[in-house]
């Protein structure tokens, strides 16, 4: 099913959860809406699922408005965080309670509602678990059989509250391959929340950014890694480094690190940020090359990579290096290395107070890649 | 043993023996005083006593009126908590704070002031009278003056459990097409039930025992509006020590095997769903 929601607003009290959010779900997309506590994406989620309503704005299904329908009459299958199972039903009872509580005209027979929660089990692979009540099933198999239940309504669109967040890593990791194998075969419509950019990144087609209650952006997983469109994006997705520079008729000044910033080149002099990859920075020997010097403070060994924490000037600088290259250059705490971005960006700090951030908008059209 | 010597949870040993001290000194040996004193009767003087036609009608009326009174105490009192639990509205904690009032109020009072208005001349008696409804001094004024009482025991028994559920389980409920009634009766009221059976039992309980309320509006009419507690104070007041303790036992075991039963099937439908 297709979802556009436009302009959605939505206040509690005095807190706006979502402000002026639009966003267009494709048929069979499946989407992620990613971003830390309190950015409005479980707002925007249950607006869609209609066990929220905005203030203000809409939500179409398919292009018909859908703002003022019921949760029941939406034909969604809702997931939730914990589960939200049936303590006193058994895992048949959960998964069928969709389809017992059709009218009588529309339910199907006792055997095709049988036929159909077994189907489904075998999907989630917990057939012989049927007579089981939730209390008697891990945390893996609770959220697969919220799971069966919300696909036994065969729903229009799927919708899950942070899925896996309350599972542990390794069953997380599992669960997570499955949905994406799931909804592969299924060709359903599907959004769900997290905050975990890993999930977000491995599971989604596209991924939507939210912060306070907006939208940052849009875009492939790769886009949103690779060229985030705001400062945000940038630290809330992987590791970064933030820089403060000053940028100069096209050219950024961070510290002695001069690079060239052409997207700049009508302003003249102001302050702004760059943002630098841990692995997008390359060390070598002082003397060798180009850079700036810099202090190796901390090395910290991960499996194949190394992690190096490095004092330049006053800045704390962290750069990730391969094993090999760590045992070239012999680094060590109190080392000096030569340090140099192989690709950064820049954003420009707003006015004089220095504090904020330009309009989106703004920044995304002058940002440049070096 | 049920406890071991490494339990985290230490002081078995004194805390079960100050537990069966204390229900032996408050209860147990004054019931077994009552037992004592019922076997000091021979069996046909017991049975004349305590199943006498007059004491049988008593019974029927004090068991049956708790029943009642229980039963519609169970879906007052859900109204009453899910009203106080489930909205907001100026006065809330008033109301809220209301419900207590039968357990404070001396039983006394509470029947005065309901024969007051349920008399013919009351306020709501008058109002009754013209429709040929007699409430004061006839059984539906017992199972009245026991609603009274019990009713908070069903409010603070099913209030706290009604704050506790989650909202998540409605929520998916009704996203999976469930009418209104269906969550209800589907979703909220099983994980109710316990509790609802709890307060049930609680309010009964409380309603066998009511005395002070309901002797003021049942007219205590032999065979008629007269509860078995009515008839053993008549009993001691005649001196009749031994028929008094003779109907005493049978209530004492009638209430304990009913509530028993009650908990047991508490406890068995609990372990179905929460065993692991």
């Amino acid at each position: 099913m297709m979802i556009d929601a436009r302009n959605v607003r939505k206040t509690f009290g005095t807190f706006a959860a979502l402000n002026d959010v639009s966003l267009q779900i494709a048929e069979g997309e499946m989407v992620a809406l990613l971003g830390p506590s309190g950015s409005g994406k479980t707002t925007l989620l249950r607006i869609l699922g209609g066990l929220e309503f905005p203030d203000s704005g809409s939500v179409l299904f398919d292009g018909g408005d859908a703002t003022k329908v019921a949760a029941r009459d939406r034909c969604v299958g809702f997931v939730f965080q914990h589960y939200a199972l049936f303590r006193h039903m058994t895992v048949f009872d959960n998964v069928s309670f969709g389809l017992r509580v059709r009218s009588r005209a529309e339910r199907p027979s006792k055997q095709e509602i049988a036929r159909r929660v077994h189907h489904l089990l075998s999907m989630v692979q917990l057939d012989d678990l049927a007579t089981r009540y939730p209390s008697q099933l891990s945390g893996g198999q609770r959220q697969r059989v919220a799971l069966a239940r919300a696909l036994a309504i065969q729903p229009r669109v799927l919708l899950l509250d942070e899925p896996f967040g309350a599972l542990d890593a390794q069953v997380r990791k599992e669960l997570r391959r499955w949905l994406r194998r799931l909804h592969d075969e299924l060709k359903i419509t599907g959004v769900f929340v997290t905050h975990d950019q890993e999930e977000a990144l491995d599971v989604a087609d596209r991924v939507v950014v939210m912060n306070q209650g907006r939208i940052e952006q849009i875009g492939s997983p790769t886009e949103i890694y690779d060229r985030p469109a705001t400062p945000f994006v940038y630290q809330f997705l992987g590791n970064v480094n933030a820089l403060p520079c000053q940028i100069r008729n096209g050219r950024a000044e961070i510290g002695s690190l001069v690079l060239p910033a052409p997207a700049y080149a009508g302003v003249s002099s102001a302050a702004g940020m760059a943002f630098v990859r841990p692995h997008d920075l390359q060390l070598s020997r002082p003397g060798e090359g180009e850079g700036a010097l810099a202090v190796v403070h901390h090395v910290t060994v991960l499996g194949p990579t190394v992690r190096v924490e490095l004092m330049m000037g006053e800045q704390i600088v962290e750069a990730e290096t391969t094993r090999q290259r760590f045992s070239e250059l012999g680094l060590a705490s109190g080392q000096q290395v030569q340090l140099w971005p192989r690709e950064a960006r820049f954003f420009l700090r707003d006015g004089w107070e220095g504090t904020s951030f330009q309009s989106r908008e703004e920044l995304a059209r002058s940002s440049a890649m070096l | 043993m049920l406890a071991t010597k490494s339990s985290v949870i230490p002081g078995f040993g004194p805390t079960l023996g100050y537990t069966l001290f204390y229900l032996g000194l408050i209860v147990l040996i004054p019931l077994a005083a009552l037992f004592f004193r019922a076997a000091g009767m021979g069996w046909e003087q017991f049975v004349q006593a305590a199943f006498a036609p007059r004491v049988l009608a008593a019974y029927r009326l004090s068991f049956g009126g708790a029943f009642i009174a229980a039963a519609i105490n169970v879906v007052a009192g859900l109204l009453v908590a899910w009203v106080l639990v489930r909205y907001e509205f100026p006065g809330r904690k008033l109301f809220d704070a209301m419900v207590d009032l039968p357990f404070a109020l001396p039983t006394a009072v509470a029947g005065i002031a309901l024969t007051a208005i349920y008399a013919p001349n009351g306020v709501i008696g008058q109002l009754l009278r013209p429709l040929g409804i007699k409430v004061a001094f006839t059984p539906i004024g017992v199972v009245i003056a026991m609603v009274f009482i019990g009713m908070p025991f069903v409010v603070r028994t099913v209030q706290p459990v009604l704050q506790d559920l989650e909202l998540e389980h409605e929520e998916v409920a009704a996203s999976l097409g469930a009418n209104r009634l269906q969550v209800f009766c589907l979703v909220i009221l099983p994980n109710l039930l316990p509790a609802l059976v709890t307060g049930f039992a609680l309010a009964f309980a409380r309603a066998l025992g009511e005395y002070g309320s309901v002797i003021f509006i049942a007219g205590n009419m032999p065979g008629i509006s007269e509860i078995a507690p009515l008839l053993i104070v008549t009993k001691l007041e005649q001196y009749d020590y031994a028929g008094a303790t003779a109907i005493a036992v049978v209530m004492l075991v009638a209430a304990f095997l009913m509530l028993l039963v009650i908990n047991t099937l508490q406890k068995w439908r609990q372990s179905r769903f929460t065993a692991n």
